[in-house]
């Protein structure tokens, strides 16, 4: 009944006002609405990607995943020592140097619609080219060929593949940026 | 803050009324008379905010309550755990709400750049700070189509606008939206009844943060120009 009074109140409101002004309902509405975010660790944001084994080829440091190859923990598993990828090869990393666990990172789904992964590399001129793989199937995941949708709460096993072709050999590491992207599915 | 803008909007239809009216004779006449209102919660207010038919709704909270607030954050309920934004990342939610014109006469919608901190701009903001830009998709009228260059003029989705107009003010005078001002303003416009999605488009730092940004968001009956309410009109029949 309240609400009937009300809309019957609002109507004659309109009226005048289109009398006075020329406007309908609402002329401007200007709400102030407020975002809260947090920046989370990769072990906890909506992409949760998590370093997997032992070595040290994969890592996280401030909250970020990053990867060290060789890594120094190389010489803790085997006993070898290896000093370096070998120019004009292409290499494939699947997991950590103890070989414990399947990848090298997996990358989860906690946000709220299926996504597709893969990396891309701004930078590639006389550095290693780097790309994701898909550890079960082998599979290169790029733009033109991202993973299957993945949906929400399933994770991906992850390598690098690197590329050394063109790459002279160096005493310094390369440092490349690796963009990892998760795409929501078009319906 | 939503209560108070009504009531100046009130206000002032009241102070045309006087001027109008009141220049008879007399001079000066006080008459009491009463004003109903009633404040809504978002999703059934004027102005709307809805989740039913958003797909990412999970980021959005109060709209059936009183105001919406964003939750990019561990307020928000996606089905993981996940708490939060991934840092050094560029992260764009889509379709988080709904924002729906219920009033009687066609708006257009937009974020005025002032309203947001100007150190959290997507496009002039430091990289040490957190940078957010709140855009549009699945909007009925407009033709603007992003280029794929994977900045802010290309979003994620294919109709997707910045609706700062990557902070230009106003943002419906935008350049790359349009070659005139009605084809600008066309990519704003919403008629009665007529819904857009709402999302954010975060740019992150390599830090812990830990911040709370609000925006203003504007539906504007006098921006439409007539020959854009004409065009409308010609459309219905």
């Amino acid at each position: 009944m309240k609400r009937r009074t009300l809309i019957a109140g609002l109507g004659s409101l309109t009226a005048s006002g289109v009398f006075a002004v020329g406007s309908g309902a609402f002329t401007s509405v200007s709400a102030k609405r407020t975002v809260s975010i947090s920046v989370a660790n990769d072990s906890t944001a909506f992409l949760k990607l998590n370093e997997q084994g032992n070595g040290r080829r994969s890592y996280t440091d401030g909250g970020t995943i990053g990867f060290d190859i060789p890594g120094p923990g190389e010489d803790d598993y085997g006993g070898t020592d290896p000093e370096g990828l070998g120019t004009d090869s292409v290499y494939r990393f699947g997991g950590d140097a103890d070989n414990a666990e399947q990848g090298l990172f997996a990358a989860e789904n906690q946000g709220t619609q299926p996504v597709k992964l893969y990396s891309t590399q701004a930078e590639t001129d006389g550095v290693p080219t780097v790309t994701m793989y898909d550890v079960d199937t082998g599979n290169l995941l790029t733009e033109e060929s991202p993973s299957d949708p993945m949906d929400v709460g399933n994770q991906l096993r992850c390598g690098l593949e690197i590329d050394t072709h063109g790459v002279p050999v160096r005493e310094d590491e390369y440092d490349v940026t690796l963009t990892i992207h998760a795409d929501a599915t078009a319906d | 803050m939503q209560r108070r803008k009504f009531l100046a909007a009130m206000g002032s239809v009241t102070a045309a009324g006087a001027a109008g009216i009141g220049t008879g004779a007399f001079t000066s006449v006080s008459a009491s008379r009463s004003v109903s209102l009633e404040t809504a919660s978002d999703n059934d207010a004027y102005l709307a905010f809805t989740t039913t038919d958003a797909k990412n709704s999970a980021y959005v909270s109060n709209a059936s309550s009183g105001a919406v607030s964003f939750n990019l954050d561990g307020d928000a309920t996606p089905e993981g755990d996940g708490s939060g934004l991934n840092r050094n990342a560029t992260t764009q939610i889509n379709d988080i709400v709904r924002i729906q014109n219920q009033g009687t006469e066609p708006v257009l919608v937009y974020v005025p750049p002032s309203s947001i901190d100007n150190a959290n701009s997507t496009w002039k903001g430091d990289s040490e700070n957190l940078r957010i830009d709140p855009q549009a998709t699945n909007r009925p009228h407009g033709d603007y189509e992003k280029e794929a260059t994977g900045n802010l003029d290309g979003g994620v989705a294919d109709d997707q606008i910045s609706l700062t107009g990557g902070f230009h003010s106003p943002p419906y005078t935008y350049s790359a939206y349009g070659e005139n001002e009605d084809d600008r303003k066309e990519e704003f416009l919403l008629d009665t009844g007529e819904e857009l999605s709402f999302g954010l488009y975060v740019k992150t730092p390599d830090s812990d943060k830990d911040v709370d940004i609000s925006m203003e968001i504007v539906a504007d009956a006098t921006a439409v120009t007539d020959s854009l309410k004409a065009e409308l009109n010609s459309e219905e029949e």
